[in-house]
């Protein structure tokens, strides 16, 4: 589905590459252009494919086992929801570092009032995401009302949650959350449980809502230029203000799967989240829409990191890897979305005038000959 | 020359602010160019230790101080010393030798004072005390660039004594200023600058000059060709007086109780003396900036600028185009059409955004306006600033002005895409038959776009002309007000 949403976008705009190129004589010109944008928007894909054979050229059958891909597919899920919460916020130029922090309250809610306090698990999970929503509010508040530096308002934010979800059970991790939710997250479909294709689904929706709807066009301007968008007649503020409890609801979401997923909930597990969703987030700015940051994009390469990593452990790896791999990743992965946004600028700088163009192309064809 | 006021006149452009700023060593300037500074070679680039040697000190236009910070601060910056074993500053020297040359200005500022709570007659003091600091008795340069630009009279009659005392002590001045009549008053000689050459070279300002003799310096052959221009429009098709849009007391910072009227395809010029507030115009009406008064009264609705939101103005046709293209009127990073079909989203289905309509209004504004770029998906950030105007502009003609608002539509643009971009607002004035106003210090602009003109001074719009207007009667009108000789160009506004 992704795919195609890509795929859709796709011809539109190399097609009008073509069709400004025409006045160039040169096909080769032309094919390497093509190139570059293949490789701009796929190059992820097929390095992961890359990594993909080199696993399993070293390791072989193990690695090929369905066993391995469930792995890579089955527990990323909560990862997804947090990615994709950053992506809108980024978007609209907002830092909400507090987003894995509501992913662990929430989840830690759910268990507590199942396990603990003996709450029907549908009245916790309503319970968890309303919790969820104030925090949403909570951040809007402070930062579009107040205006309050967002990075440091979420910290805080971050901060106090970590800190009330250890209050709920002193810090130690609670298992035993009713089965009766299990299946709705594990039960195995087409070889992939359930959980795997609530990611999916979020990506497709926040993929239509920021690039195939006026509300995420309006969001990208008011990430990019809050005035020109503010002269425009968007309304700034509300966007702004929707996006953090969209945010906020949507790592509740998140936690609530974990649960789902794990059958319990650890207080701490924020502390792990947080980074990986960044990694990934800024990883996905230079896959299918460089320079953007983008659900497809980042959907992508949370599965990449994911296979690198498991890849990695089952050479034997020990598990701090995956804190080099997520951290590492995060540097290069901004490292070059910022190459790239340059790259883009001076490449596209020389057709702007026409004339200039045609005689750069005569002149590859000159030296074709 | 020692004890001389000299002044640096020429149109936005012409560089006198690149001059500035070679001088003053921000830019670099090419090879081949060579500065002298009392009778001694300057080494180019200049530097800030050979300013201080030579105290050339300067007055920057928007006067150049740092708001959070006291008087004193501000006075001291780069002058301040560290003392004793700490190297710490010294903050009651620091004060007094602040309070020293405030009080040689005969102004009893308390330096302790923020600058951002200062009149801007005190401003005016402390920009001036700062310069004056750096200065070497006798000799070395006082630069002035518009430094009274947007000061009230009062605080500009400060800067004209101050300069005064420095030429009668025996330094020299350099005044660069928009104002005529400034020069006439204070120069001792000119120098005139267009399209980066001298025009007229150190000429004495004698008794009999006229303002008058220094506009047609400063736009030289160009005069006659405006002019020639400015007959295209002598016929406007404005429509009838049931169409017009009244505009009624609109009061902001600066003005006070504006009140016009906009028939239908009119385009109205405003252009007034720097500090009269008459940018402010454009951005109150369209509620950009909140009005403390004023309503708009069109196609039998009224809305009252008081308390409409942005947004609610902007639903009914009146539509602004800012000035600072890269800060509030396009995003450089997204495309062409991204920018354009931004303020026509909100009419298309919430739920999908295709991309036909979009493509298609980009390719009309292009053609229209003529940016000559055949994709319509590259940054807007790659194109000429001409260009980018070009996409400010036209990304709201699709949207059916009513009332156009432009604040410097050619700001920073070549000839040719000022032409493209005032013969654009003309036809859509005539064929939407949407009222303009245009608010632009270029007169050229005004010449060649408007139907009539309204000069602002004293918070109002109080000079009208009408017909046969020229770049000069324009420059002329704005630096001296109300003149007699041609009493029949002009009528009051305030019953139009």
């Amino acid at each position: 589905m992704i795919g195609t949403n890509d795929e859709a976008k796709m011809p539109a705009t190399t097609s009008n590459g073509v069709r400004q190129d025409v006045d160039g004589p040169s096909a080769s010109g032309l094919r390497r252009h093509q190139a570059t944008v293949f490789a701009e928007r796929y190059g992820l894909l097929v390095i992961w494919a890359l990594v993909i054979l080199v696993f399993w050229v070293i390791k072989g059958s193990e690695f090929l086992q369905s066993a391995t891909f469930k792995n890579i597919f089955a527990s990323q899920t909560p990862l997804v929801f947090l990615s994709m919460a950053l992506v809108v916020t980024f978007t609209v130029g907002e830092f909400d570092l507090s987003v894995a922090g509501t992913l662990g309250i929430c989840s830690m809610i759910v268990a507590v009032l199942e396990v603990n306090d003996g709450w029907n698990i549908v009245a916790a999970i309503g319970a968890s995401l309303v919790v969820a929503v104030l925090i949403g509010l909570v951040n809007a508040l402070v930062v579009v009302r107040l205006g309050v530096d967002s990075i440091i308002a979420t910290l805080g934010m971050s901060t106090l949650l970590l800190g009330l979800a250890n209050s709920l059970t002193n810090g130690s991790p609670l298992g035993g959350v009713t089965t009766s939710i299990g299946p709705w997250t594990n039960h195995q479909l087409l070889g992939l449980p359930l959980a795997f294709y609530y990611g999916l689904v979020l990506t497709i929706v926040i993929t239509y809502l920021m690039a195939f709807t006026p509300l995420g066009r309006h969001m990208l301007f008011v990430g990019k230029n809050r005035e020109v968008a503010r002269l425009a007649g968007v309304r700034v503020h509300r966007i702004r203000f929707g996006t953090y409890i969209a945010a906020a609801l949507v790592a509740g979401v998140g936690g609530v799967l974990l649960v789902g997923i794990t059958g319990g909930a650890d207080p701490s597990v924020s502390l792990n989240y947080l980074l990986p969703a960044f990694a990934a987030v800024f990883l996905g700015t230079i896959v299918t829409m460089p320079g953007r940051f983008n659900a497809p994009g980042t959907f992508i390469s949370i599965y990449f990191l994911t296979t690198g990593i498991v890849g990695l452990q089952i050479l034997g790896v020990q598990p701090w890897i995956s804190n080099v791999f997520f951290g590492g990743a995060l540097i290069i992965a901004a490292v070059m979305s910022k190459a790239a946004a340059s790259l883009k600028l001076s490449d596209t700088r020389p057709r702007s005038s026409s004339g200039n163009t045609s005689s750069q192309y005569k002149e590859v064809a000159a030296n074709a000959r | 020359m020692p004890g001389e006021i000299h002044a640096l006149l020429g149109q936005n452009g012409s560089g006198k602010s690149t001059f500035i700023k070679v001088a003053s060593g921000y830019h670099k300037p090419d090879a081949g160019s060579s500065l002298y500074l009392d009778g001694e070679s300057v080494e180019l680039p200049v530097s800030q230790n050979f300013l201080k040697k030579f105290g050339l000190t300067y007055v920057h236009q928007d006067l150049g101080l740092i708001d959070t910070l006291t008087v004193a601060e501000n006075i001291r910056i780069g002058l301040m010393q560290g003392r004793g074993l700490f190297r710490c500053v010294n903050w009651r020297h620091e004060r007094e030798a602040a309070k020293e040359t405030l009080e040689s200005l005969g102004c009893g500022l308390d330096t302790q004072t923020l600058v951002e709570d200062l009149t801007p007659v005190d401003r005016a003091y402390v920009a001036l005390a700062r310069a004056l600091q750096g200065r070497i008795e006798g000799r070395g340069i006082l630069l002035l660039d518009e430094a009274t630009r947007s000061l009230p009279a009062d605080a500009a009659l400060v800067v004209h004594q101050a300069v005064r005392d420095v030429a009668r002590d025996g330094g020299s001045v350099l005044l660069v200023t928009h104002r005529l009549d400034e020069v006439l008053e204070l120069a001792d000689r000119v120098t005139i600058l267009r399209d980066g050459r001298t025009v007229v070279s150190s000429l004495p300002i004698d008794m009999g000059m006229t303002s008058r003799d220094l506009a047609s310096l400063m736009l030289g052959h160009d005069l006659q060709d405006m002019e020639g221009t400015g007959t295209v429009r002598m016929s406007p098709q404005i429509g009838s007086s049931r169409d017009n849009i009244v505009i009624k007391n609109v009061s902001g910072e600066h003005l006070k109780n504006v009140s016009l009227s906009v028939s239908s395809g009119e385009v109205v010029g405003v252009i007034g003396p720097a500090g009269s507030g008459f940018e402010e115009l454009p951005y109150l009406l369209s509620g950009a900036t909140k009005a403390r008064s004023g309503s708009l009264t069109f196609d039998g609705k009224t809305l009252n600028l008081e308390d409409a939101s942005y947004k609610e103005v902007l639903r009914s046709g009146v539509l602004l185009v800012p000035e600072e293209r890269t800060k509030r009127g396009v995003e450089l990073s997204l495309s062409i059409t991204e920018n354009i079909s931004l303020p026509r989203l909100a009419q298309k289905s919430p739920f999908w955004l295709s991309n036909g309509w979009q493509q298609d209004d980009a390719h009309q504004v292009m053609d229209a306006l003529k940016i000559n770029n055949s994709d319509a998906n590259v940054p807007v950030g790659i194109l000429s600033g001409g260009n980018q105007q070009k996409v400010l502009v036209g990304k709201w003609a699709l949207c059916q002005p009513r009332l156009l608002l432009l604040h410097e539509p050619t700001q920073g643009v070549d000839v040719g895409a000022r032409r493209d971009l005032l013969r654009f607002v003309l036809d859509l004035a005539s064929e939407t038959k949407c009222g303009v106003v245009l608010v632009a210090s270029e007169p050229e602009d005004l010449v060649i776009a408007c139907d009539r003109i309204l000069i602002a001074r004293n918070g109002g719009l109080e000079v009208e002309l009408r017909n046969n207007f020229t770049a000069e009667t324009i420059i002329k009108a704005v630096h001296s007000g109300a003149s007699d000789d041609e009493p029949a160009t002009q009528h009051y506004a305030q019953n139009a």
